[in-house]
């Protein structure tokens, strides 16, 4: 095993994300499958990030544009890894899901999470400070707050009212967090405060026909690396109610002795996490290098 | 298995090869093996020492099946096993004198071995492999990355504790603390006119740091557990310091170095990621099972030692008539690791991992009743002059720094505890914390240790690709 796919989730989204690829065989399929599944222009998705269900949609169009672009160009994956939303790329890249299923699925998910926590509730991002010190803060915390996503040993995400985030906030900075940052999120992410959301999808994904995975998929609630489809599923349903255990995700395929991280548009989020994060590893974003140059160093190992 | 260093090796779980894992150090799959043990895709025996593990394999996990590596076989099946010999003669002797299978794969086989470090009759089966086995530079430290903090410490734990002990003979790991007193000898211990008059002996793998202080003529003799890659040629030229063959390849000996290590050196030092207020430490943090490598047999006091040396005098009880001295165990560490995460915690993680994992006991890499000394950047604790659990817990609250633990320790404590010579900071060791600087370090790259070793230290490509 050498090489992983990672897809990224909410945060990375960019106005000009499609530019790229419009034109492109996969993008045109993929857009014109989602405009007759969802009756609507794919083209205000970008244009107005307000709607969750808007940034979704938008990053799976791309995650698996992009992906069987460089598929076709000759850079196959060993296993795939999708952050939150991004799981649903990963799903349809490793054949679990169909496309089709995965649009259907990622609007209800969207419209689910939208309908959710109408106001007074977001996400804040901690930097600086070492995962395990930021679950005893909050576990000593009498509020309402989640750890959302661990995504670097010292970068992680909570979830929450924005009274208890705010409350928290100054036992982080105490603690020795060197930065504490509202996200631009309007919904609890990540949280069993979605148990209820999380349940919803998983009645929707038991009327849909589920494959045998061609390539092994990396749980965002367990850091497992996953081959039985039941599983996959039961990922899919649940993330938005758990914690995205991202990094030791990422340590897990180091350990399994993955060399070749490779992070797909948008951005390049995920690929910095880990330079130099993980020793003897080659953290490489699509936006940033030229697919003959992946490609090229992808050989070489 | 005493190291579960490779994927391949929790492949076999994964795939329902094996079942059932007893073992030392599992490092580099620290992940992935907490989680299967979760999963119970893995059923652990034990987390051994290393040496408990060697025993055991000639008492109750006796080999039906030995799979090794050598670097060389001959046509009679005796093989080379050179640097990296290890624990592989202790593996092949268990299972071969007990009827048991003894398979190798070797790298080459040629007509003339250099040496014989296996005879043939231990072994069974060779296979040549098609490419040869994986071999990392694990014990390699670049000194660019050594902090003032770090050299700060290896002063403290020079003058506080070799100078005052008169340690001749110690055991390093592998951390940058200890590298950066490897490097401190020649500068920092030759301007306190240290030369020998302490660590002539010891029981370590050859790290690249050491070689300025060979250089210097500081170190008498050195056994090493392991080989180290790009160390062949200097170790080839310095016999005099090093084990080496009449054919001039090291022979290392994971086993008999552990054992040394264990019972015949005066001092012990190593660093931890968690330590309790006691002074109990652990590496198995939660999500990490790592297991522990040499600490918990080189980190502990051999009772039935019977030879003397001024440092193990050092520490005897001055009320028993039975005169006993103890082994120094040090530990040595910042009082924070990054992130801000405190090292002093009130419950070590390992006991929830015990839990958990459902081990009989949990993970403890250095029981805190061993630790004799604790090296912070705020100062020295002689824990072994603590005489009860309360002052023991003083004492390491008052060398903790801005810890929960440490915020407990008062001035007036401090003071009393100074006086007692139960610790001693900077000051009280006339230590010019000025000197701290990276300045002081006989060697600041890799490239410098080349230059000390006139060029016959070849560092592994993932050391150059800083250089210009």
């Amino acid at each position: 095993m050498h090489t992983v796919f990672l897809f990224p989730g909410q945060g990375s989204q960019r106005h000009d994300m499609f530019q790229p690829y419009q034109g492109t065989k996969h993008f045109e399929l993929i857009k014109q499958l989602v405009e007759d599944e969802l009756q609507e222009d794919v083209n205000q998705y970008t244009a107005d990030f307000s709607s969750t269900r808007h940034v979704q949609l938008a990053l799976l169009i791309v995650g698996v544009s992009s992906s069987k672009q460089l598929v076709d160009a000759g850079i196959r994956p060993d296993c795939v890894a999708g952050h939150s939303a991004g799981a649903y790329s990963a799903a349809v890249l490793s054949e679990v899901l169909t496309l089709k299923d995965a649009i259907r699925l990622v609007d209800l998910r969207g419209r689910l999470m939208e309908q959710a926590f109408p106001s007074g509730y977001g996400m804040i991002a901690v930097q600086g400070l070492d995962l395990n010190v930021v679950v005893q803060v909050i576990n000593a915390h009498q509020d309402d707050v989640y750890l959302a996503n661990e995504n670097a040993q010292q970068q992680v995400v909570l979830s929450g009212s924005n009274t208890s985030l705010r409350a928290i906030r100054h036992t982080l900075k105490e603690k020795g967090a060197r930065r504490v940052i509202p996200l631009s999120v309007t919904v609890p992410s990540h949280s069993p405060l979605f148990t209820k959301e999380a349940d919803q999808l998983r009645n929707a994904m038991k009327n849909i026909t589920i494959r045998a995975p061609k390539l092994p998929y990396v749980s965002n609630q367990t850091a497992r690396l996953l081959r039985n489809k039941e599983a996959i599923v039961e990922d899919l349903a649940g993330n938005i109610a758990s914690t995205v255990k991202w990094h030791t995700s990422m340590k897990m395929l180091t350990e399994r002795g993955i060399m070749n991280f490779i992070q797909l548009p948008p951005g390049s989020i995920y690929s910095d996490l880990l330079e130099g994060a993980f020793e003897g590893i080659q953290a490489l974003s699509v936006e940033a290098l030229s697919v003959d140059y992946i490609l090229q160093l992808v050989q070489k190992e | 298995m005493s190291s579960v260093s490779r994927p391949e090796h929790l492949d076999l779980f994964e795939k329902g090869i094996a079942d059932r894992l007893d073992f030392s150090f599992s490092g580099p799959q620290s992940t992935r093996i907490a989680q299967m043990i979760e999963d119970e895709e893995i059923k652990v025996g034990n987390i051994h020492t290393y040496i408990e593990l060697y025993g055991r394999l000639f008492i109750d996990l006796i080999p039906n099946v030995a799979l090794v590596a050598a670097d060389q076989a001959d046509a009679n099946g005796n093989l080379y096993t050179g640097a990296n010999t290890e624990e592989t003669p202790t593996i092949v002797e268990a299972t071969a004198f007990k009827n048991g299978i003894v398979i190798v794969q070797v790298n080459q086989i040629v007509e003339e071995l250099p040496r014989v470090d296996i005879p043939a009759s231990w072994v069974d089966v060779i296979v040549l492999g098609d490419e040869p086995y994986q071999l990392e530079a694990l014990f390699t430290r670049d000194p660019k990355h050594i902090t003032e903090i770090q050299i700060l410490m290896a002063m403290l734990a020079i003058r506080g504790v070799y100078e005052k002990h008169s340690v001749q003979s110690l055991n390093h790991g592998i951390g940058f603390n200890t590298a950066a007193i490897e490097l401190l000898l020649p500068t920092y211990g030759e301007s306190l006119n240290l030369r020998g008059k302490i660590c002539k002996h010891w029981a370590a793998n050859p790290h690249p740091t050491l070689i300025p202080a060979i250089e210097s003529g500081w170190i008498d003799s050195i056994h090493s557990f392991g080989g180290e890659k790009g160390m062949e040629q200097y170790i080839a030229a310095r016999p005099d310091v090093f084990f080496v063959g009449s054919d001039g390849t090291m022979r290392s000996n994971r086993t008999l170095c552990q054992m040394a290590g264990q019972y015949a050196v005066d001092l012990f030092i190593g660093s931890t990621l968690q330590m309790d207020y006691v002074g109990n430490s652990s590496t198995v943090v939660r999500g990490r099972l790592a297991g522990f490598g040499g600490a918990p047999n080189m980190g502990h006091d051999p009772k039935g030692r019977r030879h003397s040396t001024k440092a193990w005098l050092d520490m005897k009880n001055p009320d028993d008539d039975l005169i006993r001295g103890r082994k120094l165990v040090v530990q040595m560490m910042e009082t924070h690791q990054p992130g801000n995460r405190p090292v002093f915690v009130e419950q070590l993680d390992a006991i929830a991992v015990a839990n958990e994992a459902k081990l009989d006991t949990p993970p403890v890499m250095i029981y805190g009743e061993d630790v004799t000394h604790l090296v912070t950047e705020e100062g020295v604790a002689y824990l072994y002059k603590s005489d009860s659990p309360a002052e023991r817990k003083e004492a390491i609250a008052a060398v903790a720094g801005v810890t929960e633990l440490g915020l407990t320790s008062t001035p007036r404590q401090k003071q009393r505890l100074r006086e007692q010579g139960i610790i001693a900071t900077t000051d009280d060791l006339e230590i010019d914390v000025k000197k701290a600087n990276r300045s002081l370090l006989a060697a600041k790259s890799i490239e410098e240790l080349v230059m000390w070793s006139d060029s016959l230290y070849d560092p592994p490509e993932k050391f150059r690709s800083y250089w210009t």
